[in-house]
C-alpha cells in the first residue's frame, strides 16, 4: 500500500501530496485505484499525451490533489455544478460551461482556472499551481484530452455542452395523470395508487379508525377546534355508513368561517408572518395592518379563490384591474424582516418567499453564484430581483404595507458574489430560465404581475405540485417529499410521485380549488384509516411510507391553545382583527391565530411549542417534546385560569350529583367522552386525598391604614384591593369610591385622601439581623402641602414584654421626612430586625388632600454576611395565584394528557 | 422503487436508536428529532474528541478599547495629539489625532502578558490566557458586528453559535436550559437575534435571563407555581401519568406518547433544579467575596453554577444596549465597566479551577469589536462635543480565550504600531468560529445544516482553523 506515496511526492509539490494523502486516508475506495495509477506507470517522457495513460499518470492524480475536494463524487462536493472525476465530467462541465473543450486549451475553462488568466475563476482558490503543471494539463487538452471510461460517465451524459441542463429532474416534467377518472365524479385515484403499492408490497390499508376517532381527526384537520362531545354523539350515532357521514361532516365543516382560520395559519408559516418589523433601530417596529393580512387570507381561503386568484392577489393584487379590495394580500410580501432596511436582503427575502413557498425553488441560492445543484443561474436571480427593484412601497391608504411600481426603471445588474460593490451585467427582468426558455423579458412595469402569471399557469410544473404536497403534509402527516419547499434536483422522485402527479392534474382541472383538494384526500379510505400500529406493516414498512395506517398527530401551538380554550368553555370565537397578546394576563381567550407575533421578542412561549420562525419562510414545524412545554402546562397562569374555571363548574356539579356525575362531566367537557371505569377510579382516587394549603412567602405588600402622626403609629394594615398595571390601588381603579387615590407603584405612588388613609408600602423580614434602609423620597407638584414619609418598625407598635405594653406613649419613627416640590434622602440604620417583623413605609398627605403623588424608592440591606439586599422598586409584589382545589387539579391533569396533546 | 425503511433504520430516525445517533449525530439528529417529538437536546457526541465541553462568551458589548486593555501601544505616547502618520482607516465617525491610553500597562505572569490596569485581577491569570490581538470584523458598525460575531453573517437570518453547539452536542443536563443568554437590565442591540436559532428549530435558541432579576420566577419562565404544594404537584402528575399510561397501553408504546411522558418528568425535576442553580447564596461567603459586590459578579457566579450542572453554552452580557462603546469619556467609562467585572472574571477563573471545570469549559472574552487608537472628534448628538473617546475599530482589536485546549500564556497575532489595524497572524472572526468548533469537536465544515436547498454552516464558506491557539 504504501509503496505510491514516495512516488507521488516526487511527482507532486508537497501541500499537494499531502492533500491527496489526506484523500486517501479519508477515502479508502480511493486508495487502491490512486496507487495503482501513479505506482504500476512508467516515467512521463514515456508516455504520448494522446493516451490514456497519461492521463492516468498526470492528470487524474493532479486533479485528484488539487480539485476533488469541491468537485468530486468522493467528496460529495459540485461546487459550480462541476465534478472533474471523470472525462464526461470535465467535458460537460459546470456553470461556467464546459471545463474540457478537446483541442482548445483557450477555450477550456478548466486550462483558464488554472491559468489565472484575468477571469472571475481562479483555481485552485488559495494560490496558483506551478507552472510545469499548468503546462501539463494544457499539453493534454491539445492531445484531445483522452480519458478512460469512468463510472461516472452516464450521469453526463444527458447534460448538454450550455451547462446543466436538469430537463430530466422529475419535478420539472409536467405532472401526469396516472388513473383516468373525472375530477367532478369525485375521484378515488389516491386509494387506488395508495393500494396497488401496498398490495404490491403484501400490506392493505388499515380498518377505519372508530367513528369517535374520526370525527377528532376532521375537525382538527379542517378547523382546528375540537368537537363537543353532543358532535361527537350525533357522528357516533349517524344511521348513514362512514363514507356518507364522513363526506357530509367534510362538507359542513369546510362550510366553517373556522376553516379559513386553520389553513390560513397554515400558510402564515409559508409567509413567515409576524406584527413587527424585527431589529430596527429607533424607527417604529410595529406592522400595524399585518392582522388585516391575516384576515384576507382567512376570507379568501373561506370562499375558496382559486389558487391562481390567490397567488397572483398575493404579488400584484396592486396591478389587477379591480384588484383594490384585495390589496392586504400584498403583506405576503411586505410583512418579512427589515434586516435594518438593506434593501438587497429584503428583496432577497422576498424572493425567498416566493420561489421556495410556491414552486419549491431555492432561488436564494443564486444570489452570489449559480445555483449549485438546480438549472438557475445567477442572472436568474437578478432578472427577479429586478422586478422588485423596480417596485416601491408606498404606505399608507388604503393598506398600509401595499406595493406599487416605481415610476422609474431602475436597472438591475449582476451582483459579483452577490457584493453591492461589485456588479457585473445588466440583467433583463424576467422569469427564470429554464421554466421560460424562450427568455422574453416581462413587458409591463415591474414585471410583478407577469412573475405571478408565470408561477400560476397550468403548464408551470412546480406550483401545483407543491402545493398538493403541503396540503397532503398537513392532512396526512407526512409530505410526500421529502422536503416540502425544495423540489430541486437534490429532491429525489417521491416514492409515490403517480400520487403527486395525480393530485397536482385534478387540482388544476378542478380550478385550483384548495376544498376540493383537501375534500378528495378526507374523503379517501386512505384518510379514514386506524392510526394504531399492527402487523405486517410494523415490521414491512414501520416508518409507513406506504400508508397502511393513519399517522398520530401531535397538536401544533395552536390547536393546543384553542383546545384548552375550547375545554374551560371561554374561547372566543371571534373572527379577524387587530393582534391580541395572548401570552399575557388576563390571557385573552381568543384563538391563536390572533396572537400578536413579535419577531424580535417572540414570548418563550411560542418557541418551546415549535412555532414556525417568524424570520424566513418555514416549510414545516418542528415537533419536540421539551421540559418547558410541559412547564407551561403545570405551572403557567394561562393553564392555572382554564383549571379554575373548570374547577368551579365541576365542584358545584359534584356538589348537586356527586362525584362519579362531576367526574363524567368533566371527561366529556375536556376529552368528549365519557371516562373508563379505570380512569373514574384513578380520578376518585385522586380526589380523595385532600389538597394541601399553599404557603407563600411574602416579602413586600403594598396597603394601606390610618396614621397618627403624634404617636408615630399605624394604627392598622390593608392590603390595596386591586393590581392593574403594576399599581396598587382602590376596587374602582382611580379614584376609588372608598380609597380615594391611594396608590402605590413600583416607584411611589399616591397618599391617600386623609390619615386615614395613608399609603403603606410594608416589607417583611425573612430573617433575623440588622439591615440599614436606604432610599430618594421625591414629590413634584408645587401646589398642596407635599407629603410626609414614615419609617416605622411593625408599624410603630412598641415592643410587648410579658404582657405589659411598656411605652404606652409614643416611641421614635426609625425615620421621618417630608417633601414638597422637592426630594430628599431617606436613610436608616443599624436596625435590627427578626424574622417575620415588618418595616412599614408610611407615607400620609399631611394635612390634605390634593397633589400627593410621590415617588419613594427603598432598598434594604442586610448588614450580613450576606449582604441580601431588597429593591422595592424590582420587587414590587403581584397578587397572590388563587390556590387550586381538588377539583381544578384534576381538571388540569385532563388538560394536560397526552390524549389531549395528540390526534389519533 | 425504494426500499422500505428497516425497522431499525425507523428506530434510528424516530431518534430510539442511540447508536445510530452516537455515529451520526448530525444526519441523524436531524432527521430524527424534529419528525418524531423526541428530545433534540440529548447529549450527542461531535465529530472527534473535544478539548472543550461548555463554553461561556463574556460578552463585552459595545466594543471594549484593545489599546486601553490588551493591546500596549507606546507609540500612542510618543505620538500623542499629532495625526496618526499615513492614511486613517475609515470608521464610523471621523477620528482626530493619536490618543494615548490613559491607563498603566504591566506584564503578568511568567508568560509576561502586557495587560493594562483595567483588568488588572484578570491579569494574575495571564498564563492561562490566550490573548489574540490581531481580531478584525468587517464593518464599523454594532448591529453587523454583532451579527456576524455571534452568527457569522452579519445581516441575513442564521443560527447563532450557542444554537449551533447545542444542534451539535445537545446538552448535558436535561432539567436546565442548553443554552443561556444573560443580559442585565434588557436586551444587547440586536436583541435576541444575538441568541437566535435562525433555521434550526426553535428549541435550540438562546434562552434569555434578566439577571437583575433575583426571584427564580422571574429568570425562568413558568418555573415556580405558588397555587399547589410540591407534593400535590407529584400527586397531579402521578395521575396524568397513570392516565398517560392507560391511553398509550392501546396505542402500541408509540415513541411520541412515550417521549412526552419522559418531558413532564424532566419538568417537574427542573423546577427545584433551576431554582437551585440560579440561587447564589448558597455560595460560601468567601465565595461571594471572591467575585464581589454588583450584577456582574452574581452573573458570572450563577454562570459559574449553571456550568457545573452541565449547561453547554452560556453568554454573559454586560448590560442592556452598548455599555462598552464609549465614545467619550473614556477613561471614566472603561474604568467603571472594567471595575464592575475585572474581579469577578478573575474569581470564576480561580473558581472554576478549583472546581476542575477549568479544563474543559472554554472561557471567552471580548466584544463586536475594539476602538480607534485615534481620538473621536465631536459631532452633533453623539458625543456632547467631549474630545476624550474612542470611535469603533473593526480592523483590528483583541479578545481572549482561556480553558478547554487553549494555548495559555500566549499572545497571537498583532497590530500595527498604533493599534489601529491587524496585521500579523490576523484572525477573522470566522476563524475564531472554526477554532471554536474545534475546541468542541467539531470541523467546521461538517457541522451542517440542510437548508432552504443548501447545507448551511457556521463559518458559511469561511473560517480557518487558528492551530496555534490551541494548547
Amino acid at each position: 500500500m504504501n509503496t505510491g506515496i514516495p512516488r507521488l511526492k516526487s511527482s507532486l509539490d508537497y501541500p499537494s501530496a499531502m492533500l491527496l494523502l489526506a484523500w486517501i486516508s479519508v477515502f479508502g475506495i480511493g486508495v487502491a485505484r490512486a496507487n495503482e495509477t501513479v505506482a504500476e506507470t512508467a516515467p512521463p517522457a514515456a508516455v504520448a499525451p494522446g493516451s490514456v495513460e497519461f492521463y492516468q499518470q498526470h492528470i487524474q492524480p493532479l486533479l485528484a490533489a488539487t480539485c476533488y475536494e469541491c468537485h468530486s463524487h468522493e467528496s460529495g462536493e459540485s461546487n459550480g455544478l462541476l465534478m472533474v472525476d471523470s472525462g464526461a465530467a470535465l467535458r460537460a462541465g459546470g456553470s461556467h460551461g464546459p471545463a474540457v473543450v478537446p483541442g482548445k486549451p483557450e477555450e477550456s475553462w478548466l486550462y483558464r482556472a488554472l491559468q489565472y488568466d484575468g477571469s472571475d475563476l481562479q483555481m485552485p482558490p488559495d494560490s496558483k499551481l506551478p507552472d510545469e503543471k499548468i503546462a501539463l494539463v494544457k499539453i493534454w487538452i491539445e492531445a484531445g484530452a483522452v480519458a478512460p471510461e469512468s463510472q461516472w460517465d452516464a450521469e453526463y451524459a444527458a447534460r448538454t455542452t450550455a451547462g446543466v441542463n436538469g430537463s430530466e429532474h422529475w419535478a420539472y416534467q409536467p405532472p401526469r395523470r396516472s388513473v383516468a377518472g373525472d375530477v367532478s365524479a369525485g375521484s378515488h385515484a389516491i386509494d387506488e395508487v395508495l393500494q396497488r403499492r401496498l398490495l404490491e408490497n403484501g400490506l392493505d390499508f388499515s380498518p377505519p379508525a372508530d367513528r369517535a376517532t374520526l370525527v377528532t381527526r376532521l375537525h382538527h384537520d379542517l378547523i382546528g377546534l375540537p368537537p363537543s362531545f353532543e358532535q361527537v354523539q350525533n357522528f357516533v350515532n349517524d344511521p348513514r355508513p362512514d363514507e356518507a357521514v364522513i363526506a357530509a361532516t367534510v362538507d359542513e365543516l369546510l362550510a366553517s368561517p373556522h376553516f379559513g382560520e386553520r389553513w390560513a395559519r397554515h400558510w402564515m408559516d409559508l409567509a413567515r408572518y409576524a406584527d413587527t418589523k424585527g431589529y430596527v433601530f429607533q424607527e417604529d417596529r410595529e406592522y400595524p395592518e399585518a392582522y388585516r393580512y391575516r384576515d384576507w387570507l382567512v376570507a379568501s381561503l373561506n370562499r375558496d379563490l382559486p389558487y391562481a386568484e390567490f397567488v397572483r392577489a398575493q404579488l400584484a393584487a396592486d396591478l389587477i384591474p379591480g384588484g383594490e379590495a384585495d390589496l392586504p394580500a400584498l403583506g405576503f410580501l411586505t410583512l418579512g424582516r427589515r434586516f435594518l432596511n438593506n434593501r438587497h436582503d429584503i428583496i432577497d427575502d422576498r424572493l425567498d418567499v416566493i420561489t421556495r413557498g410556491l414552486m419549491g425553488m431555492t432561488l436564494a441560492c443564486a444570489r452570489c453564484h449559480d445555483h449549485k445543484y438546480d438549472p438557475v443561474s445567477q442572472a436568474d436571480y437578478y432578472a427577479l430581483f429586478g422586478v422588485f427593484l423596480n417596485t416601491d412601497e408606498p404606505g399608507g391608504e388604503p393598506f398600509a404595507h401595499r406595493l406599487v411600481d416605481s415610476t422609474e426603471v431602475r436597472e438591475s445588474r449582476i451582483l459579483i458574489r452577490g457584493n453591492p460593490g461589485n456588479r457585473g451585467d445588466a440583467v433583463e427582468r424576467r422569469f427564470v430560465t429554464f421554466l421560460a426558455p424562450e427568455g422574453l423579458p416581462f413587458g409591463s412595469g415591474s414585471g410583478r404581475l407577469e412573475l405571478a402569471e408565470r408561477i400560476t399557469e397550468p403548464s408551470n410544473p412546480l406550483t401545483a405540485r407543491v402545493l398538493v404536497n403541503r396540503v397532503w403534509m398537513h392532512l396526512m402527516g407526512e409530505s410526500l417529499t421529502e422536503s416540502p419547499s425544495d423540489l430541486g434536483t437534490r429532491c429525489p422522485p417521491p416514492r409515490h410521485q403517480d400520487l403527486l402527479d395525480q393530485m397536482a392534474v385534478e387540482f388544476n382541472e378542478d380550478g385550483g380549488s384548495i376544498k376540493g383538494l383537501i375534500r378528495r384526500i378526507m374523503t379517501s379510505q386512505a384518510y379514514a384509516q386506524s392510526s394504531i400500529a399492527r402487523e405486517p406493516g410494523e415490521t414491512v414498512d414501520p416508518a409507513n411510507q406506504l400508508y397502511w395506517r393513519a399517522n398520530r398527530k401531535r397538536r401544533d401551538l395552536e390547536t393546543l391553545r384553542d383546545r384548552l380554550l375550547a375545554a374551560s368553555g371561554e374561547l372566543d370565537r371571534t373572527l379577524g382583527g387587530k393582534a391580541v397578546k395572548i401570552e399575557q394576563a388576563p390571557f385573552p381567550p381568543r384563538r391563536t391565530i390572533y396572537a400578536y407575533l413579535d419577531r424580535q421578542n417572540l414570548p418563550g412561549f411560542f418557541r418551546n411549542f415549535d412555532m414556525a420562525s417568524l424570520d424566513a419562510h418555514s416549510p414545516s414545524r418542528p415537533r419536540t417534546s421539551v421540559p418547558q412545554q410541559g412547564l407551561f402546562l403545570l405551572n403557567s397562569g394561562f393553564i392555572a385560569r382554564q383549571a379554575s374555571v373548570l374547577g368551579r363548574q365541576v365542584s358545584e356539579i359534584a356538589g348537586r350529583e356527586g362525584n362519579a356525575a362531576a367526574i363524567r362531566w368533566l371527561t366529556r367537557q375536556t376529552l368528549a367522552r365519557d371516562p373508563s371505569d379505570a380512569e373514574l377510579s384513578l380520578m376518585n382516587e385522586f380526589l380523595e386525598s385532600p389538597v394541601s394549603p399553599t404557603t407563600v412567602s411574602e416579602r413586600w405588600l403594598c396597603g394601606y391604614g390610618p396614621f397618627d402622626p403624634a404617636t408615630h403609629r399605624l394604627g392598622g394594615f390593608e392590603r390595596l384591593p386591586n393590581f392593574v398595571d403594576g399599581r396598587w390601588h382602590g376596587a374602582d381603579g382611580l379614584p376609588d369610591g372608598k380609597l380615594g387615590w391611594a396608590m402605590l407603584s413600583p416607584q411611589g405612588g399616591h397618599a391617600g385622601n386623609d390619615l386615614n388613609h395613608a399609603v403603606v408600602r410594608r416589607w417583611i423580614a425573612p430573617e433575623d439581623g440588622t439591615v440599614r434602609v436606604s432610599g430618594t423620597l421625591k414629590h413634584d407638584a408645587q401646589e398642596g402641602d407635599g407629603v410626609r414619609a414614615t419609617l416605622l418598625l411593625d408599624g410603630g407598635q412598641p415592643p410587648l414584654v410579658g404582657e405589659v405594653d411598656v411605652a404606652a406613649a409614643s416611641s421614635p419613627p426609625l425615620g421621618q421626612w417630608t417633601a414638597h416640590h422637592s426630594e430628599t434622602k431617606t436613610q436608616a440604620e443599624g436596625i435590627a430586625v427578626r424574622a417575620g417583623q415588618t418595616l412599614d413605609f408610611v407615607t400620609d398627605c399631611q394635612t390634605g388632600p390634593g397633589h400627593d403623588s410621590f415617588t419613594w424608592t427603598v432598598r434594604i440591606r442586610y448588614d450580613g454576611p450576606p449582604k441580601r439586599v431588597f429593591e422595592s422598586e424590582k420587587e414590587q409584589p403581584t397578587p397572590l395565584p388563587e390556590p387550586l382545589d381538588s377539583w381544578a387539579l384534576l381538571a388540569q391533569a385532563l388538560l394536560a394528557s397526552n390524549e389531549f396533546a395528540f390526534v389519533d | 422503487m425504494f426500499p422500505p425503511l428497516t425497522r431499525r433504520e425507523w428506530l434510528n430516525r424516530s431518534g430510539m436508536g442511540m447508536a445510530a445517533l452516537a455515529l451520526h449525530p448530525l444526519m441523524a439528529g436531524q432527521a430524527s428529532a424534529e419528525t418524531a417529538g423526541v428530545n433534540p437536546l440529548l447529549p450527542k457526541q461531535p465529530h472527534f474528541a473535544p478539548k472543550a465541553k461548555r463554553v461561556i462568551h463574556i460578552f463585552a458589548n459595545g466594543g471594549p478599547s484593545h489599546v486601553d486593555t490588551f493591546d500596549p501601544k507606546p507609540s500612542l505616547e510618543k505620538y500623542a495629539g499629532q495625526p496618526l502618520p499615513g492614511e486613517t482607516p475609515k470608521t464610523e465617525r471621523k477620528t482626530g489625532s493619536v490618543f494615548p491610553s490613559p491607563f498603566k500597562f504591566k506584564k503578568y505572569g511568567e508568560s509576561g502578558i502586557e495587560i493594562s490596569e483595567l483588568f488588572e485581577n484578570v491579569g494574575r491569570h495571564a498564563d492561562d490566557l490566550c490573548v489574540i490581538r490581531s481580531m478584525h470584523a468587517n464593518v464599523p458598525n454594532h448591529e453587523p458586528s454583532l451579527l456576524l460575531m455571534n452568527t457569522g453573517e452579519a445581516r441575513q437570518v442564521r443560527p447563532s453559535m450557542g444554537s449551533w453547539l447545542t444542534y451539535g452536542l445537545g446538552t448535558e443536563n436535561q432539567n436546565l436550559p442548553a443554552f443561556i443568554a444573560m443580559c442585565p437590565g434588557g436586551y444587547p442591540i440586536q436583541e435576541s437575534q444575538n441568541w437566535q436559532a435562525g433555521f434550526l428549530p426553535g428549541i435550540y435558541q438562546g434562552t434569555y435571563i434578566d439577571t437583575q432579576h433575583q426571584s427564580i420566577d422571574k429568570l425562568i419562565e413558568f418555573i415556580e407555581n405558588r397555587r399547589v404544594t410540591t407534593d400535590d404537584q407529584r400527586r397531579q402528575l402521578d395521575l396524568i401519568q397513570a392516565l398517560n399510561r392507560q391511553h398509550q397501553q392501546a396505542r402500541d408504546e408509540d415513541p411520541q406518547l412515550e417521549s412526552r411522558i419522559q418531558s413532564f418528568e424532566l419538568a417537574y425535576r427542573m423546577q427545584s433544579e433551576a431554582a437551585e442553580a440560579f440561587d447564589v447564596t448558597r455560595e460560601s461567603q468567601a465565595t461571594l467575596d471572591a467575585y464581589g459586590p454588583g450584577v456582574q459578579a452574581r452573573q458570572l457566579l450563577i454562570a459559574r453554577r449553571l456550568l457545573e450542572r452541565g449547561v453547554r453554552f452560556i453568554q454573559v452580557w454586560h448590560g442592556a444596549g452598548q455599555p462598552w462603546d464609549n465614545h467619550d469619556d473614556i477613561e471614566v467609562n472603561h474604568k467603571r465597566l472594567a471595575g464592575q467585572c475585572d474581579a469577578a472574571i478573575a474569581a470564576l477563573i480561580t473558581d472554576l479551577k478549583e472546581r476542575g471545570l477549568f479544563e474543559d469549559t472554554l472561557i471567552i472574552w471580548g466584544g463586536e469589536f475594539g476602538r480607534t487608537p485615534t481620538v473621536e472628534l465631536p459631532k452633533e448628538g453623539s458625543n456632547a462635543g467631549k474630545i476624550n473617546g474612542r470611535d469603533h475599530n473593526h480592523w483590528g482589536f483583541s479578545m481572549w480565550l482561556a480553558g478547554g485546549g487553549v494555548r495559555g500564556g500566549h499572545v497571537h497575532g498583532a497590530t500595527d504600531e498604533f493599534g489601529f489595524k491587524a496585521v500579523e497572524n490576523r484572525v477573522h472572526v470566522h476563524d475564531l468560529h472554526a477554532t471554536l468548533l474545534h475546541l468542541l469537536g467539531f470541523d467546521h465544515e461538517k457541522l451542517t445544516y440542510r437548508y432552504a436547498g443548501r447545507d448551511f454552516r457556521l463559518t458559511d464558506v469561511h473560517g480557518r482553523l487558528v492551530n496555534e491557539l490551541l494548547a
